[in-house]
């Protein structure tokens, strides 16, 4: 694109800009939605009442417990930790036994469990290894390490009594890590809920573009306009102008809901969420808006009423619709990638969010992730390619006909 | 910048809007695009401006295919009024002046001078502003950038009187100033006025495309020669019956085909009837006349 060109999308993007977020009801919507995100944060802990001690529900979980050698049983077993789990105040933690070291290693490692504990060394000095995913356990991590320091102490108090220095050396506790094979309970929960985000919000901001283009149209502009710009210039500037105008909106939601829980005194509502799941949030919203909105650009073609955007936008919801639900076929804790999502997360109407939904749980390779972004840049960009010579044809006169007849008529010319 | 067509058609599914009209309008006129409603006249307008692309044929300026136009050299008014309600008079004029090339500079003082020009309200909401105010607006819009090639599609439409007067004006500075403008309207009177050019369509086709004196050269018939009296004379009527009533009855002007009868028979005439003649003339035919004898053949 020329200068000059570049120079005419930039004004139309400005001024796309200026006008929503000049309106009333943009502004009102801006207040409104910060309260409410705020509220959806704090309110559910009001409610409920707050909690007892301070832990939360992340230090309540499973916890299976192997042993790393033979004879090792006898250092902690099972019940003795179970004992001393009750006398912790916190969240309750359920032991359970486990066949193996590596055993209980793969069930953390699929979600099965929340935690291992791998026992060896002696009863006088216990040696545990705390096993957790890639979060490293949070809360219940923490609970944990304090109940094995209990269960050693009384364990070896019952048994020797006061038997000198060695009897009071506490339990050497190691934290390992382990790659999991799916989201977390906390980045399922998460990813969940930007997921449905970024469905409403992609749905959201592409039915205002195609709105836009179709008000244009009738309120007769876009003629006027056309003589001065391209319509590639058009569709494009309008398409950022009105995203721009839609993520500022998103943004001020977002930042009113993480003030409310940074003010409420809660821990962050991310702990245990992988930051590149946050990181890539901004980027799918903007690429969801970008994919849809130029999809919207091409179904609104033939429509001449804004009433009839709506339905004219079905087909980019159902877009969106089989997304998501593949998207959640992943986030759910431990699950794995199917290689059909795995290739749908690359397939720019997809790749948003089902992109979203593998980071969740694991580290995407980078080069799949460059796929995942670029694909919907330039096939929008496409897309809009595409459909500026029809728009600006049919941006004066219908392409005659009605409903299928009028589609019929548009791809004939 | 002259205004060629060659046999430009365009189709709205089975109907012909425009059906194989070539012209060739002269550069630094002011021409007169004339014709009945749905005769196409703006169908060629927008195919002319690049906004529709023709079934058949071709249009260009000055040679540069309609669709390939500088947009800095063009200024289009649409028949149909097409505004920003939402933005200020000044910000609105200022826009499509930047849009068309002007720095934002150039814009924002083009837009303080055509709303001064025009008798607009800067600061004034468009939404706020009356339909004849609306329609200033976008011929500010479409002015303000400075173009050299105008085409303004019934640019008095919705206007009071006032505002008629002041677009006229414009027109004329505009026209001084040695640029091409295209008028197309169903004013014929502001039309005979202004354009020393212009192009008749009628039902999709091109009619005539000349100079005016060209189109009255087609209807001789039309000329009439008319007698003026001091009072009625039925003893004129008696003599020649072929002489019409130009007044309503009042019988004080009477008129007859020029072609039918010379200057000096009919004074001979009127003098024989003993009638006192006030003056006696050769009157063309109206732009109206015209259109309507072009139009309904």
């Amino acid at each position: 694109m020329s200068r000059e060109g570049m120079r005419r999308l930039r004004l139309i993007a400005a001024r796309e800009f200026r006008d929503r977020v000049g309106q009333k009801a943009y502004r009102l919507a801006i207040v409104f939605g910060m309260i409410l995100a705020a509220a959806a944060v704090v309110l559910p802990s009001v409610l409920g009442g707050g909690d007892d001690g301070g832990s939360g529900p992340s230090s309540s979980g499973t916890v299976v417990v192997a042993y790393g050698a033979e004879g090792a049983a006898a250092a902690l077993t099972v019940d003795e930790l179970r004992r001393a789990g009750d006398g912790v105040r916190g969240g309750r933690i359920h032991f359970v036994a486990g066949a193996s070291a590596d055993a209980a290693r793969a069930e953390v490692r699929k979600g099965d469990r929340d935690l291992a504990l791998v026992v060896g060394g002696s009863k006088a000095r216990p040696s545990v290894t705390l096993v957790s995913r890639q979060d490293g356990g949070g809360e219940l991590a923490d609970q944990a390490a304090a109940v094995v320091d209990r269960a050693a102490s009384i364990a070896r108090l019952a048994s020797s009594g006061a038997a000198g220095q060695q009897a009071l050396a506490p339990a050497s506790i190691t934290p390992e890590i382990v790659a999991g094979s799916g989201p977390t309970d906390r980045a399922a929960g998460v990813v969940g809920v930007l997921g449905l985000l970024l469905y409403v919000g992609g749905l959201l901001l592409a039915t205002a573009y195609g709105n836009g283009v179709v008000s244009d149209r009738t309120n007769h502009v876009t003629e006027r306009l056309l003589t001065a710009a391209k319509p590639f210039e058009h569709l494009a500037g309008k398409l950022l102008g009105i995203g721009a105008s839609g993520l500022l909106q998103f943004a001020l939601w977002m930042i009113a809901a993480v003030a409310a829980n940074a003010a409420a005194g809660h821990g962050s509502a991310f702990d245990g969420v992988p930051l590149r799941l946050l990181v890539f949030f901004p980027v799918a919203l903007v690429l969801t808006y970008l994919l849809y909105a130029s999809l919207a650009a091409i179904l609104v073609l033939p429509v001449r009423k804004s009433e009839d955007v709506g339905p004219a936008l079905a087909p980019a919801t159902i877009l969106q619709i089989v997304s998501f639900s593949f998207g959640t076929t992943i986030v759910a804790p431990g699950s794995t990638v199917s290689s059909l999502v795995h290739t749908m997360s690359l397939i720019p109407f997809f790749s948003p969010i089902l992109m979203l939904c593998r980071l969740a749980g694991e580290a995407v390779p980078a080069g799949e992730l460059a796929v995942g972004i670029l694909g919907p840049i330039v096939v929008s960009a496409i897309l809009l390619r595409l459909v500026a010579p029809a728009y600006a044809r049919y941006a004066i006169d219908a392409p005659g006909g009605k409903g299928l007849g009028a589609v019929v008529a548009m791809l004939r010319r | 910048m002259s205004l060629v067509a060659d046999h430009l058609t365009r189709r709205f599914g089975e109907k012909v809007a425009v059906d194989d009209i070539s012209f060739d309008l002269p550069a630094g006129q002011v021409i007169g695009l004339l014709g009945p409603n749905g005769a196409g006249k703006s169908t060629t307008i927008r195919m002319a401006m690049g906004l529709l692309d023709p079934d058949e044929g071709s249009v260009s300026w000055d040679g540069v295919p309609a669709g390939s136009l500088d947009r800095r050299r063009v200024g289009y008014l649409p028949e149909q009024i097409g505004v920003y309600e939402r933005m200020t008079v000044s910000a609105h004029i200022a826009f499509f002046a930047e849009l068309h090339g002007r720095s934002r500079s150039d814009a924002v003082a083009a837009a303080r001078r055509w709303s001064e020009r025009l008798d607009l309200p800067t600061d004034a909401q468009v939404s706020s502003l009356s339909k004849g105010n609306q329609q200033r607006v976008q011929l500010a819009s479409s002015l303000s950038h400075g173009p050299e090639l105008i085409v303004l599609d019934e640019p008095f439409s919705g206007l009071d009187p006032i505002g008629q007067a002041l677009v006229e004006d414009v027109m004329s500075d505009l026209a001084a100033e040695g640029n091409t403008l295209v008028l197309s309207s169903h004013d014929l009177e502001r039309v005979e006025r202004f354009c020393n050019y212009v192009a008749l369509i009628s039902g999709g086709t091109l009619k005539y495309d000349g100079s005016v004196e060209g189109l009255r050269a087609r209807h001789p018939a039309l000329r009439r020669r008319r007698i003026e009296l001091a009072e009625p004379s039925p003893a004129l009527r008696d003599a020649l019956p072929a002489l019409e009533d130009d007044d309503d009855g009042a019988g004080l002007v009477l008129s007859a085909p020029a072609a039918d009868i010379e200057s000096e028979p009919l004074l001979r005439a009127a003098l024989d009837a003993g009638a006192r003649v006030v003056g006696l003339a050769v009157v063309e035919p109206t732009m109206r006349e015209l259109f309507v004898r072009e139009v309904q053949g």
